[in-house]
């Protein structure tokens, strides 16, 4: 079982999760990068053989992303108005891109809840503890979250009439 | 699982099949053996570059990305400073402008003076006044000329979440602004950020940045969007700094005072900005804070001239600083730094109440909640020079248990009278909290660290 091959065979889809989490395609590509280095340094711990490297790799990396995104709000100057425009990152078909370019307008306390809740079919109390924060924060943001999306939805609905 | 209704199943099944629709674009194997050490098992790709603080990889390529007329307005009026019908930026001093030292260069040599390239998308002209592709970034500036002043608008229809002193509409959605983003530099996708756009005379005034160049020039893509409508526009930046020289500072370029320490990295001169590498080693505030005149801004002293830092960033004890070109023999000056101090800081949910630290009081003078959104406001007497701000906050409810609060938006005010810090957050569905505590102060550390830059 080499490394590199099930990371190379696991890449894409994590390059995807690294972009969803962070928004921005510079972080995701850092985050991929330690979670690489971090995955093949601890690599003989893993356990359960190739099956289990995928979820393995993507809890490595969640982690990696989390770092980036607590350290967003250690950067000074203090700005909180940054805002980011979605990568070009279209997915195999239109309407897979346009739900992740509906995400990806989500602000940093929004998007990763969504992305592990409904990209990842993680339980809430696993999006809390990947993120640090409460279960309660969670189930709130995760509602601001789709009340914005239906939103957004709605309105693209409308303009398309 | 919960049950999820459509909106959440169709939201859930797009986004896997995004997600699965994801290609490799970086050599993973050659990056983890680069730091590793070790020999590659294959040939390595070329262009493995580090940026500041981690990896970026550009790949040139020499596709030129055709121009996409999507049935919208997209026109390239020639390159000129005053052509004929549009206002230039020239006599309009605009805050962006001015205030970043790279692009008041580029200003000054008479690259913003005009419009590269302009689209309409939703009704809105979108202009490309110019950019400048130094070390740390490439900036493309843009206009849109027809924009209302911010009191006047009303592109969002949503009400207002609270109409209380404190809790403001914070939840104004992205989109509402025309967005700008830098979508392909030679042809490998980017991604580019946009602070806060400025509204101007001239209209709405912004910048939409990305990394450095890996080449001289390359031919650049933007997208433009707005009310559902997109363009792209292309054309052709050039490295602004191709006379520029970074050194590396001496071994042991480094001050230490009051437990911080300055330590140099190395400096970059350019023809339009001089960048200054450092880290800070030592426990940095985690919270948010702001100086005014000056009086926490990094400067550059050269002879009789002293100029500040245009541009501040940092990130793991790793920062950069932007300032004003200028010729050594020059120094760096940091007046002063904050640092983090663990507090048990509690004050009730009682406008009033108060709580000192180092002989400084802190007042909760208000607070308000509206659902789960909640806001505070404190004055301290932040011209004592003692404290810079306090971070880490919790809210407490009756029985005593702690809720952690990131917070949406902070303010601090400037001027006379006392430091007023306003924050807004969000409480966990269903807290009832009565008090909020502070569990981290940031102490002032007065300086000045005086590092002496490469020649």
């Amino acid at each position: 079982m080499n490394y590199f091959d099930l990371l190379r065979a696991h890449q894409g889809y994590l390059e995807r999760i690294a972009l969803a989490m962070l928004g921005n395609r510079p972080d995701a590509e850092d985050a991929l990068q330690e979670a690489a280095l971090a995955g093949y340094r601890s690599f003989a711990q893993l356990r359960g053989g190739e099956h289990a490297f995928g979820s393995w790799m993507r809890q490595i990396l969640i982690h990696k992303c989390r770092r980036i995104l607590d350290g967003r709000r250690r950067t000074f100057p203090v700005d909180d108005l940054s805002s980011y425009i979605p990568d070009s990152a279209p997915g195999p078909d239109a309407e897979s891109t346009a739900v992740w370019e509906m995400v990806a307008r989500l602000s940093d306390h929004l998007r990763p809840v969504v992305v592990l809740r409904y990209m990842l079919d993680m339980s809430q109390q696993e999006v809390a503890d990947a993120l640090g924060i409460p279960v309660g924060t969670v189930k709130s943001r995760l509602g601001k979250a789709l009340e914005l999306l239906r939103e957004m939805d709605a309105m693209a609905r409308r303009k398309a009439l | 699982m919960m049950q999820r209704d459509d909106f959440e199943n169709q939201l859930g099944q797009g986004l896997k099949r995004w997600a699965e629709g994801g290609k490799p674009s970086l050599d993973l194997e050659a990056c983890v053996r680069e730091q590793t050490g070790e020999a590659p098992e294959q040939e390595r790709l070329p262009s493995l570059r580090r940026r500041q603080p981690a990896w970026v990889r550009w790949v040139a390529t020499s596709a030129a990305a055709a121009v996409l007329m999507l049935g919208l307005t997209v026109t390239f009026p020639s390159w000129a400073g005053a052509a004929a019908g549009w206002p230039v930026v020239g006599p309009v001093v605009t805050e962006i402008i001015m205030k970043d030292a790279g692009l008041k260069w580029a200003y000054d040599e008479g690259m913003v003076q005009g419009s590269v390239a302009e689209a309409t998308v939703g009704g809105k002209q979108v202009r490309i006044l110019g950019f400048v592709a130094t070390q740390t970034r490439t900036a493309v500036i843009f206009q849109v000329p027809d924009w209302p002043k911010p009191e006047e608008e009303t592109h969002s229809d949503k009400p207002a979440r609270s109409t209380g002193r404190l809790l403001g509409n914070w939840t104004r959605p992205v989109y509402e602004y025309p967005g700008v983003g830098i979508s392909s530099v030679a042809g490998e996708g980017v991604g580019s950020w946009v602070p806060q756009p400025v509204w101007t005379p001239i209209g709405l005034v912004g910048i939409v940045e990305t990394l450095p160049l890996d080449m001289e020039s390359a031919p650049v893509q933007l997208t433009v969007s707005y009310g559902g409508e997109k363009a792209t526009l292309d054309f052709t930046i050039e490295r602004t700094d191709k006379n520029s020289r970074t050194v590396a500072a001496e071994p042991g370029a480094a001050q230490t005072i009051g437990g911080m320490t300055v330590k140099l990295d190395s400096v970059s001169y350019t023809p339009a900005e001089t960048l200054v590498r450092y880290t800070i080693d030592g426990r940095t505030f985690s919270g948010s804070y702001s100086w005014t005149d000056n009086q926490g801004t990094s400067a550059l002293e050269s002879g009789s001239e002293r100029v500040y830092s245009t541009q501040s960033t940092g990130t793991g004890g790793k920062y950069f600083n932007v300032f004003p070109a200028v010729q050594p023999p020059a120094r760096l000056v940091i007046p002063t730094l904050v640092t983090g101090v663990d507090a048990d800081l509690l004050w009730k949910l009682e406008p009033g109440t108060t709580q000192t630290f180092s002989g400084i009081t802190i007042t909760l003078n208000d607070w308000e909640r509206n659902g789960d959104q909640i806001a505070f406001e404190w004055y301290y007497d932040r011209k004592a020079g003692v404290i810079a701000g306090f971070s880490q906050f919790e809210a407490i409810d009756a029985e005593g248990k702690a809720y952690p609060l990131e917070f949406k938006s902070s303010s601090t005010s400037t001027g006379p009278g006392p430091e007023r810090r306003t924050l807004e957050s969000e409480l966990p569905a269903g807290v009832q909290a009565v008090a909020v505590r502070a569990k981290e102060v940031g102490l002032i550390v007065n300086g000045p660290w005086i590092l002496d830059l490469p020649r």
